[in-house]
């Protein structure tokens, strides 16, 4: 079997350029298929940047949104940023970090904004809001510090008299509690109370899920539901409705608490869980070609802020084609072989010259 | 009279569900060598002047037609999204802030790339370098539950794929430009030389030498 004929490093271009005339690409298949490595690459190259994800409606927003406010002579911000706020008068100071995603200020929307200060008056009240694929730190003038999920709303009040400390919850947030003797940190989700003094523990309660979670990483912690207290040590989770706390299984401290470590960690979870996870953190719809592949279960680890890398890393773990539709993300099936199947540009000019075909 | 190089639909309807009707765009290709721009087809004029008249069903088409594309390049540039959207963002807000007198030179799409690139280059001399993003595959990752056929095959393509990107990564940002404008795009040395601001003739001969290149961690033989 005779050897193909070496391209030269122009057709080779022209080829990965797609601008090769039909025979010119017969000639580089040929090639290709004794040389693999190189069908590898030009695939590749042909996909490039593919996977990274483009908040296209996102940024059109957020410009629009300024050319408006320009307009008014509001100054609208255009990317995230971290800011100190003093409070006149004394009382609760808060710290409040963004997360490294894009934001959009919806105007009028109470809870829409990452962002939200009313003057204070006694008793301290304060809201603060994430939406889909943020994270906030909100640092008390106590010293407690916050940790907020995505679409995560908290309503902190601070009795300025007593120190007492009062956080209503809609959403996923870590709690790292300064001690204050005689004043109680309550977190409030619902009809249930989590009491502390002094501790690190996670609560978990969205809005649209009747069961929270609550896991303790030091200290200790007493829940309260449907008049029954259960109080939770160090290293100790309980699930909870607002009428029932829970013994649950399989439940790991680091699977709901990594995030606070900028880690999302999935230990034989389901796909279709991860894919809930990583829409609740990332922002991304993801929807599954393949339905079945929902069940399926997988351990992996995700690095949260990095968006593109944790696209790539889905793409491999479930061997799939991503295509993005803004924020919906339809993953397909890949192909399991590499084929010499050129793929074609959405147009083709047709050429007249007489190229070299492989000397 | 030269041939056609790229067409590219664009329509000017605004469809009902948001999203315009892509335009027609036809690239007036010169000769292959000269470093001459290229002319800015009959199309690009009239959505030009419909941007400069403030027409802003005609800028979001544009925004949503290009913003994709140029973000991924610029990615190439800056290696990071966040910074690839911004950089990208403030092209458009410039030409929407300036459209009363916006004149692109040459094609629009062109013009884009090339305001992409430059704007990338301010972004780059303003802010720390972000970590480098591990775009592609080569990561070893627990396999699913069930048992998993062509898991080799995927793992040899993985560890192809990442040495290519390793080469890449590792070429001079205007190289690294030229082959994703021509490999990714598919654009014409004209095209690309019109955009980084080199002589198409130098572009062609990056592109090889980079081919060559390829060739120490692809293998294979190349005349």
């Amino acid at each position: 079997m005779l050897n193909p004929t070496p391209p030269s490093s122009e057709l080779l271009d022209r080829y990965l350029a797609r601008r090769c005339s039909a025979a010119e690409e017969d000639v580089v298949r040929l090639w290709l298929a004794s040389n693999p490595a190189w069908a590898v690459a030009a695939d590749a190259v042909g996909q490039w940047n593919d996977t990274v994800p483009v908040a296209t409606n996102a940024r059109l927003a957020a410009l629009k949104a300024m050319v408006d406010a320009e307009r008014t002579a509001l100054a609208v911000p255009s990317k995230p940023r971290a800011f100190t706020r003093g409070v006149p008068g004394g009382g609760s100071r808060a710290r409040f970090l963004y997360s490294a995603a894009a934001l959009v200020v919806a105007a009028g929307a109470v809870f829409g904004a990452a962002r939200l200060f009313r003057p204070h008056a006694a008793p301290e009240s304060r809201v603060y809001a994430t939406q889909a694929g943020q994270r906030a730190l909100v640092e008390l003038a106590d010293g407690s510090r916050l940790q907020l999920a995505p679409r995560t709303t908290v309503r902190v009040d601070v009795d300025p008299s007593t120190g007492a400390r009062d956080v209503t919850l809609v959403g996923e947030a870590q709690f790292d509690v300064a001690p204050h003797a005689n004043a109680p940190f309550v977190v409030r989700t619902g009809l249930v109370t989590t009491r502390v003094l002094g501790t690190t523990f996670a609560v978990r309660r969205y809005a649209d899920d009747p069961v929270g979670q609550v896991v303790v990483t030091s200290g200790k912690v007493a829940v309260t539901a449907n008049g029954a207290t259960t109080t939770l040590a160090a290293g100790m989770a309980r699930a909870f409705t607002d009428s029932l706390i829970a013994l649950t299984d399989s439940l790991t401290d680091a699977a709901y608490t990594d995030w606070a470590h900028g880690r999302l960690v999935f230990t034989h979870a389901r796909v279709s869980v991860v894919l809930a996870r990583l829409k609740q953190w990332y922002g991304y719809d993801f929807r599954l070609a393949d339905p079945a592949m929902g069940a399926e279960y997988v351990t992996t680890t995700f690095t949260l802020g990095e968006t593109t890398q944790m696209m790539q890393r889905l793409k491999n773990l479930l061997s799939v084609r991503m295509e993005f539709d803004d924020s919906v993300v339809t993953l397909r099936p890949a192909r399991e072989s590499v084929t010499l199947e050129r793929r074609t540009a959405p147009v083709r000019p047709v050429l007249s010259s007489s190229s070299e075909v492989g000397r | 009279m030269a041939e056609p190089a790229v067409e590219l639909w664009f329509g000017g309807s605004h469809a009902d569900d948001g999203h315009a009707e892509p335009w027609r765009r036809v690239v007036a290709r010169g000769n292959a060598g000269e470093s001459s721009p290229v002319e800015r087809p009959a199309e690009d004029d009239a959505l030009v002047a419909r941007v400069r008249a403030g027409d802003g069903v005609a800028f979001d088409a544009l925004f949503r037609e290009e913003f994709p594309g140029l973000v991924r390049f610029a990615v190439v540039l800056l290696q990071s999204v966040a910074l690839a959207e911004e950089a990208t963002a403030e092209v458009f807000l410039r030409i929407w802030r300036g459209r009363e007198t916006w004149e692109p030179r040459g094609p629009v799409r062109a013009y884009l790339f090339r305001a992409v690139r430059n704007q990338a280059a301010n972004t780059r001399r303003g802010e720390a370098r972000s970590l480098t993003l591990p775009q592609r595959a080569g990561d070893t990752i627990p396999g699913m539950g069930a048992p998993d056929v062509g898991v080799d095959a995927r793992v040899e393509r993985a560890e192809i794929e990442q040495a290519l990107w390793a080469a890449i990564d590792a070429l001079p940002e205007a190289r690294r430009a030229a082959a994703y404008l021509r490999w990714r795009e598919g654009m014409e040395y004209e095209e690309i030389a019109a955009i980084t601001g080199q002589q198409a003739v130098a572009v062609k001969k990056q592109l090889n030498r980079i081919v060559i290149a390829l060739r120490d961690v692809l293998g294979g033989t190349i005349e």
